[in-house]
């Protein structure tokens, strides 16, 4: 008897549509897998024939063949357990026949029978419902994940024996020994809000770096902050994604499919915060971008639609900052490796800190004694074409005693930053309307004159900046640009001098430039 | 000629010292004297070299090329630009003559001026943005005032002073710790172009010596032996500078300090020298008042006033705006202190945002400068 089990298989971000065909027949007692296995596909056969044993069920003294299609697509990982098994039941009327095409089957299964956790849920899930698939079986910790999804009905199994005993019930009754996983996705949004507890009220003093990181997050700008360790630099990053506009359903969706391809979202719904990722300078390039022989996402994809924080830039080595620059452009990372291309999403914030000077007080000469060739090899570390990316760059000195004890009353809180970042966002939508450019920070040089237009007051004002302070072509498109963004969030239409004025502080320093 | 061309050769022998080179021009006229010179006397002048000097003479006598060579040392030079200057020539500096154990002479790029005065201004390289203010205001006055500013070319005081004082119009010296065919520090590029321009850059060391550390000290010798005075601008309480102001003493030149204040690491050694006596260069049209009273006390009248002492007695100290520029400038010091910093001193008058508007016109205008991203302090 042949019996075909819908299943998954996860690329990328992405699922694909595998069927499980399981084939009991006449012949010498062996079971033969085919189908372009990794070694942990193959493996499913011990683990299924050791489960179905401990659970009590005997396996027939006949000939099993096992074909995963489409074959000439390379299978791996452990979510294929229980559809093979699942293929083994129904061929050897374990359970009644049931309606396979109408299902879905994942996860991986122990040796006593039990349903472990599997990679990719939610995209696997989303394939599903593409399909016309109407139930969804998986392991017990992805279940919440999974069913996200709507119209679609999901399952979280703990155990193989709850399984046939699921099956083996009149279909009516069957929700007394699984009930489909039910999710309300608007109030899983608000409890995430209500659990974000890093607000910009709980950072003293450090207003300018307060209001720059405003800026950066109303036009998706980059950000480098500078100052001597224990300014508050990364308690400053932390929050910035609480200021960045809210997720919606869709972009949560993209970041939990991200999070669940990875591996990480054990008994979490959904991401409805945006991600915060700050990989140590340590850091491989292959961690950061991702990669790896089964390729995984870096940091950067898991900071999709969030911030990326590298704390310490100079000491992350060169290679993994240099590797991070084709993404930076295309918002996307694509891995390629023998098995194919894959590609992650990678739409991400960049916050970076570092210490003016390697003992981090410059231009304090009290303190710092670094001679002038050693603050430039240090900043030397930094590329030029990572800096070209880096919009805004602020100073921050240590926090005063008074700072700290002074009980600021009504401070600047996250959720009012939000607001006026939510505005601003609005503004560059309207503006962007039929362009591919979505925030200020994607304006290129060539549309400048378009969407940056300046008077003739601001034109002599940006030129006499431009003369006096010597800048470079590309900080004179800089300053711009985040002018646009400081006029957005004032909501003038025009960009105006102090606008400009206020953009020309936040230029990297002489010695970066 | 032949006396200079032995004296070019004896100073491009880069293992003699100068006590050692004067000694040896003082017992040999010329090359002819050294070679029939059979009592081998420069045995008593050098002392252990006399073996390795032996060696050279040797040579010299029966070595057909190399002995052409010696005694085109100073053509070679004058070739490549590279000249030659003896003690005993006209154009030696006579503040040079008259310090102990003056050098046999140096090699030089550019020209030498007989002004009536010069001045060694000297400091730390890693100085801070008030050191910066206070060499470039004192560069400046000397240059006006066409008094010589002598200095190393080093990184920091140094350079900062020699520069302005070209750029006021004046001359300046750089004595440096290499051959003078090598620029060193590199980045001071432009200022070593300059010196040779309006100046000159100067070294015992013979062409081609590079920029050792132990090449320094020695220098320090030449600097402020050829000024009449020399200032202090900063120095640490372990400074090299320090080296300078005792070699000073040692050749009766008068030393001036710039004071500083007690806290702050690069005064503390102006502070200790004013302790010690060292005379407190507390406004600049007062020092050089004094110091043209002193070096031609009988031109002062014809060299014209020094500015004005009432009221706008120093240069920086100039009409500021009105109204919120102005109280932005009176929070600033020459110490660069952060947006944040000025915002918390003008005691959170106006926002961030004004007040960063307010700086970047003024960094347009001239009257603050950005040490580092987000610093700020005056401007001279």
């Amino acid at each position: 008897m042949y019996y075909c089990v819908n299943s998954c298989a996860v690329v990328g971000v992405n699922a694909m549509p595998v069927q499980v065909e399981v084939d009991v027949s006449e012949g010498l007692p062996q079971m033969s897998m085919v189908g372009s296995l990794g070694q942990e596909v193959r493996e499913a056969k011990e683990r299924v024939f050791a489960a179905l044993k401990n659970i009590g069920l005997d396996v027939p003294a006949m000939h099993i063949t096992v074909n995963l299609s489409p074959a000439d697509l390379r299978k791996e990982g452990t979510a294929f357990d229980l559809p093979i098994a699942i293929g083994m039941f129904v061929s050897m009327s374990y359970i009644p026949n049931i309606n396979l095409h109408e299902m879905m089957f994942l996860g991986e299964i122990g040796l006593n029978g039990e349903i472990k956790s599997v990679r990719g849920a939610l995209p696997m899930v989303r394939l599903a419902k593409q399909q016309g698939i109407k139930h969804c079986f998986l392991p017990a910790e992805n279940a919440k994940e999974g069913a996200v999804i709507e119209g679609i009905q999901v399952y979280g199994i703990h155990h193989l024996t709850e399984l046939i005993l699921f099956f083996q019930m009149e279909e009516k009754s069957r929700e007394e020994v699984l009930k489909p996983e039910k999710v309300n996705v608007l109030e899983l949004f608000q409890q995430g809000r209500e659990a974000y507890k890093d607000d910009f009220s709980q950072v003293r003093g450090q207003t300018v770096a307060k209001r720059a990181s405003l800026i950066a997050a109303a036009g998706f700008h980059n950000l480098l902050m500078l100052g001597p360790p224990g300014a508050g630099k990364s308690m400053i990053a932390k929050r910035i994604p609480g200021i960045l506009p809210p997720l919606t359903l869709e972009e949560s969706l993209e970041v939990t499919s991200v999070y669940s391809v990875a591996g990480l979202t054990k008994n979490q719904n959904l991401l409805v915060n945006r991600p915060f990722q700050s990989p140590h300078h340590t850091i491989s390039t292959t961690a950061l971008t991702g990669g790896g022989i089964r390729p995984r996402p870096g940091a950067i994809s898991l900071a999709h639609r969030g911030v990326l924080f590298l704390d310490e830039l100079p000491e992350f080595s060169k290679n993994a900052l240099e590797a991070m620059r084709q993404p930076l452009e295309n918002k996307t990372i694509q891995v390629a490796r023998v098995g194919g291309v894959v590609e992650y999403p990678a739409d991400f914030m960049l916050v970076c800190a570092m210490n003016p000077c390697p003992c981090g007080y410059f231009p304090n000469r009290n303190k710092c004694k670094c001679t002038e060739p050693q603050i430039k090899r240090y900043l030397s570390k930094i590329s030029g074409p990572i800096l070209d990316r880096i919009d805004l760059c602020v100073e921050l000195k240590e926090v005063e005693i008074e700072h700290l004890q002074r009980k600021e009353e009504n401070d600047t809180t996250s959720s009012m930053l939000q607001n006026k970042v939510e505005i601003a966002r609005q503004i560059q939508t309207e503006r962007f309307r039929n362009t591919e450019y979505r925030f200020n920070s994607d304006i290129q040089a060539k549309d400048m004159d378009e969407f940056c237009y300046l008077g003739k007051v601001e034109r002599l004002c940006i030129q006499k900046m431009y003369q006096s302070l010597n800048l470079s072509a590309r900080s004179y498109h800089r300053i711009i640009k985040v002018a646009r963004t400081i006029a957005d969030l004032e909501e003038s239409k025009e960009i105006q001098e102090k606008h400009l004025l206020e953009a020309g502080l936040y230029r990297p320093g002489e010695v970066l430039a | 000629m032949e006396k200079r061309n032995f004296y070019c050769w004896l100073c491009s022998l880069s293992e003699l010292s100068d006590r050692q080179r004067i000694g040896l021009s003082e017992a040999y006229e010329s090359f002819e004297d050294l070679l029939q010179d059979v009592q081998q006397s420069y045995k008593d002048i050098l002392g252990k070299k006399g073996a390795w000097f032996e060696g050279i003479a040797t040579k010299l006598r029966i070595d057909r090329q190399y002995y052409t060579q010696a005694i085109q040392t100073q053509d070679r030079l004058t070739e490549s630009g590279i000249l030659f200057c003896h003690k005993h020539e006209e154009i030696f500096p006579e503040r040079l003559q008259n310090i102990p154990d003056p050098p046999l002479g140096f090699f030089y790029k550019g020209s030498l001026m007989r002004e009536p005065g010069a001045v060694a201004v000297i400091g730390a390289r890693e100085c801070s943005c008030y050191g910066q203010a206070m060499a470039k205001a004192l560069g400046e006055a000397l240059g006006q005032r066409k008094i010589a500013v002598v200095s190393g070319m080093a990184r920091g005081i140094d350079g900062i002073a020699q520069a302005a004082a070209m750029a006021a119009g004046g001359t300046s010296y750089g004595v440096l710790g290499c051959g003078v065919d090598i620029c060193y520090p590199g980045s001071n590029r432009r200022i070593y172009e300059n010196l040779i321009q309006n100046g000159a850059v100067l070294s015992t060391y013979p062409p081609g010596t590079q920029p050792k550390a132990i090449n320094f000290p020695p220098r320090n010798r030449i600097v402020s032996g050829l000024a009449d005075v020399v200032v202090v601008v900063e120095a640490g309480r372990k400074s090299g500078t320090l080296i300078t102001v005792d070699m000073a003493l040692e050749q009766g030149k008068e030393v001036w300090v710039v004071p500083g204040r007690m806290d702050d690491r690069l005064s503390m050694g102006c502070n200790r020298l004013i302790s010690q006596g060292a005379q407190i260069l507390w406004d600049i049209p007062e020092f050089v008042e004094q110091i043209e009273t002193k070096l031609f006390p009988e031109g002062i009248k014809q060299r014209g006033k020094v500015w004005h002492r009432e009221g706008e007695a120093m240069p920086w100290n100039r009409e500021e705006d009105t109204g919120r520029k102005r109280q932005i400038m009176q929070k600033l010091e020459y110490t660069p202190v952060t947006v944040e910093e000025i915002w918390n001193r003008m005691g959170n008058t106006v926002s961030v945002g004004e007040l960063q508007i307010a700086l970047m016109e003024l960094l347009l205008e001239g009257k603050v400068v950005q040490p580092a991203t987000g610093y700020f302090c005056k401007n001279r």
